[in-house]
């Protein structure tokens, strides 16, 4: 968090920054989630309150807010009541380790655009993740509803099972980049598409060196298992409208039923930002490295924000992270709208059909991955 | 390296900080009104339902969490594998060998558990 | 004395753990036990971050929190355990009495323990001369004693003969290992048996928890006509 303690302020405000902002998109996100299909379905959305419609979501907060508490009277205070935090705190953690964009040099400081780089990023992601299942249950359970018991653990099933196909489909792109720091992958995601082949470099000028060019099949399947993850359709049956009422966060009302929506939302732009870190280059762009941005700024920096008086290298540090943070919010921006898309397109899986696709599909596709990546890589590896 | 966990754990205050202000506002600002016990009983579409002797769950949720305990061990065995068997292969196939060894070992777990029938759900 | 980052996390959370463990033994619900005893577990992982291992701290969490205590929550959560709650609950001074004596004759296999081994395993000090090491560097030695912690070839080489056969190649490549990697050229070689060895207990594991769940009609087309 830094040596001195205006380093540890500025870490300790971009950190809250940060996890504001996150929460802040998630109202952006539910309004794209209701006027974008509506398009699709050739209606319209929510229009009537602010323009476009785009005060609807402070309209639906506000109003949850003033909503009643009432409490069933078979359920469980304490867990009744953590269970929403429990299910908003992983979603957060998730968020931490994926870098937002290249670091910024000011004044003879350092800072990094992202809450927490740890070398362990990835396989992070995957350990707080997995937590998510004990909010669900505690819902389920504490309720008081035999129902939304049994809802919740259908919905923990399904998380836990798609669990193991995201685990086994990212293999491949470790063996590729042999680290867990998600900066790292970005960094040897810079430029165009290379490799070695048997001792000699092969580099195809036409591809960017991204991660879902050199494992299609693995990009299919992480893609697939964080849509189950989430349980974003075709995956919701869990919390699907005509099955279980409303599952596991049937006896919930007012702020906390929206906490779990800023959990569910919250995992979703994780996702996305996980998308396009492992398998779309992250905050780069396609075939400029971070290092010839800057110097472009170099060249043409002090047109923009030559008034701030700082020196020209700190400009363009401070540029280059302005282009790479658009940069990735573009492309995560776009994998955001591909999952609401998917979700009003498809119809919702059965629940058999969904553990069968977990299970029988995605885990044995997901082997037959490895073992093509293997295979590849021990005979790209032999030199003659 | 530990203080690379200590930004996670500010996080962890801001969101608990989060939550528990967002809970105390609706708190604060919701009506308080009297419960009634048709409010409070537990919902079933409409329905008063009826008082449950012990509900029996299926077996299928407990097998479920079972078998992703053993393959999540398994992909977490993989995990260390990958980061360094580009490297080892130029000691010669023996780092290939052992993870053949090792996923015939499961991946046969996995037909096994297919033919027997414990992944169905309906 | 310095407070580092490490050391803060070690008080910090030794004390949550501690105070989470023994609520895991004297909350009377059986879910909000193993509730806690998750959170014990998420702990640990944060111990072994502490101590630089890594990539435990991470499979700590996502096999221990994440996949083993699921497994305890959502069993918990489909029994009906009004009578446990209730015998839990209820306060007698034999269970006082069994919970103190557990402790005792723990502690004493601990301390015989540490006498036999002769240094004191670290935390019970056999001599006096030395201030004893800070908390979270007492096992520091442990974990980074398989590889050195250096980048001199000279020192790396025996290492990596060990390892390879061929130093030559080797030692760029090593110098530059985090420790996860570290940890698996150990795991490849060294304890190459145990690693394929494991494979066998966790496919022993698979079938005998379908045998579990098949018996007295556990999966369902199963006892009819077999």
């Amino acid at each position: 968090m830094g040596t001195t303690w205006l380093e540890i302020i500025i870490n300790t405000v971009k950190i809250a920054a940060i996890f504001v902002i996150v929460v802040s998109t998630v109202p952006l996100l539910v309004w794209v989630e209701r006027r974008g299909p509506a398009f699709m379905q050739n209606r319209l959305g929510p229009n009537r309150v602010g323009p476009l419609g785009l005060l609807q979501l402070a309209a639906d907060a506000i109003k949850f807010i003033f909503k009643e508490e009432f409490i069933p009277t078979k359920a469980e205070k304490i867990l009744y009541f953590m269970a929403p935090g429990l299910t908003l705190l992983p979603a957060a953690l998730t968020f931490a380790a994926i870098p937002l964009s290249t670091p910024i040099n000011i004044l003879g400081y350092t800072f990094k655009l992202q809450i927490a780089d740890l070398n362990i990023g990835l396989i992070y992601i995957f350990a707080v993740a997995s937590l998510g299942v004990y909010g669900i249950l505690a819902a389920g359970w504490s309720s008081g509803n035999k129902y939304a018991m049994l809802g919740a653990l259908r919905a923990s099933s399904q998380m836990i099972s798609y669990e193991i196909a995201m685990g086994l489909s990212v293999v491949g792109v470790l063996m590729m980049y042999q680290t867990f720091s998600l900066n790292q992958m970005i960094t040897e995601q810079f430029g165009y598409f290379s490799f070695l082949w048997q001792g000699s470099a092969v580099e195809l000028k036409f591809l960017p060196n991204w991660g879902v060019f050199f494992q299609p099949l693995a990009f299919i399947l992480f893609l697939t298992a964080t849509f189950a993850e989430t349980n974003r359709l075709p995956f919701d049956l869990p919390e699907g409208e005509a099955e279980l009422v409303a599952g596991f966060h049937t006896e919930y009302g007012g702020f906390k039923f929206n906490m779990f929506f800023m959990g569910e939302y919250g995992h979703m732009i994780t996702s996305a930002a996980l998308i396009t870190t492992l398998f779309f280059g992250g905050y780069a762009l396609p075939f400029i490295s971070p290092e010839q941005v800057r110097e472009f700024w170099i060249q043409n920096g002090h047109t923009l924000l030559g008034f701030t008086g700082l020196s020209m290298p700190d400009i363009a540090s401070v540029l280059t992270t302005i282009t790479h943070l658009v940069v990735f919010l573009a492309k995560t921006g776009f994998w955001l709208f591909f999952f609401i898309w998917v979700r009003w397109t498809l119809p919702r899986f059965r629940y058999d059909q969904l553990m069968d696709l977990g299970w029988k599909t995605l885990l044995p596709w997901s082997l037959v991955n490895l073992a093509l990546t293997t295979a590849l890589m021990y005979f790209a590896r032999i030199v003659k | 390296m530990s203080e690379q966990l200590v930004p996670v754990l500010v996080l962890t205050a801001v969101v608990i900080v989060f939550a528990a202000a967002m809970i105390g506002l609706t708190f604060l600002a919701g009506p308080k009104r009297k419960p009634t016990p048709e409010k409070q009983l537990p919902y079933e579409c409409g329905i008063v339902g009826k008082e449950h002797e012990t509900t029996r769950f299926p077996v299928k949720f407990y097998l479920t969490a079972i078998l992703f305990i053993l393959f999540d061990i398994e992909v977490i065995f993989l995990y260390p594998w990958a980061l360094v068997y580009g490297d080892l292969l130029k000691f010669g196939p023996f780092i290939l060998v052992e993870i053949i060894v090792f996923m015939l070992v499961l991946t046969f777990g996995l037909f096994y558990v297919w033919k027997a029938r414990a992944l169905e759900w309906d | 004395m310095e407070l580092t980052a490490a050391d803060i996390l070690f008080y910090l959370f030794g004390f949550v753990s501690v105070v989470s463990a023994l609520m895991v033994v004297f909350v009377s619900n059986p879910i909000y036990s193993a509730l806690l005893l998750a959170v014990v577990m998420s702990i640990l992982g944060i111990f072994f971050f502490n101590l630089e291992a890594h990539f435990i701290a991470a499979a700590q969490v996502v096999v221990y929190a994440g996949a083993v205590m699921v497994l305890f929550v959502m069993v918990m959560m489909l029994f009906d355990l009004k009578r446990e709650k209730e015998e839990v609950a209820r306060f007698s001074i034999l269970t006082v009495l069994k919970i103190i004596s557990v402790g005792v004759v723990c502690g004493v296999l601990v301390g015989a323990g540490a006498m036999i081994t002769g240094d004191g395993m670290g935390f019970i000090k056999v001599s006096t001369t030395e201030a004893p090491p800070p908390p979270s560097m007492l096992l520091k030695s442990d974990i980074n004693a398989p590889t050195k912690q250096t980048t001199n070839p000279e020192e790396l080489k025996d290492e990596v003969v060990e390892i390879t056969q061929n130093p030559q190649a080797g030692v760029e490549i090593f110098t530059k290992y985090t420790d996860t990697q570290k940890l698996s050229l150990k795991l490849f070689s060294k304890y190459i048996f145990i690693f394929e060895l494991l494979s066998v207990l966790l496919l022993v594991a698979i079938v005998g928890a379908v045998a579990l769940a098949r018996s007295k009609g556990g999966t369902h087309h199963v006892t009819r006509g077999s």
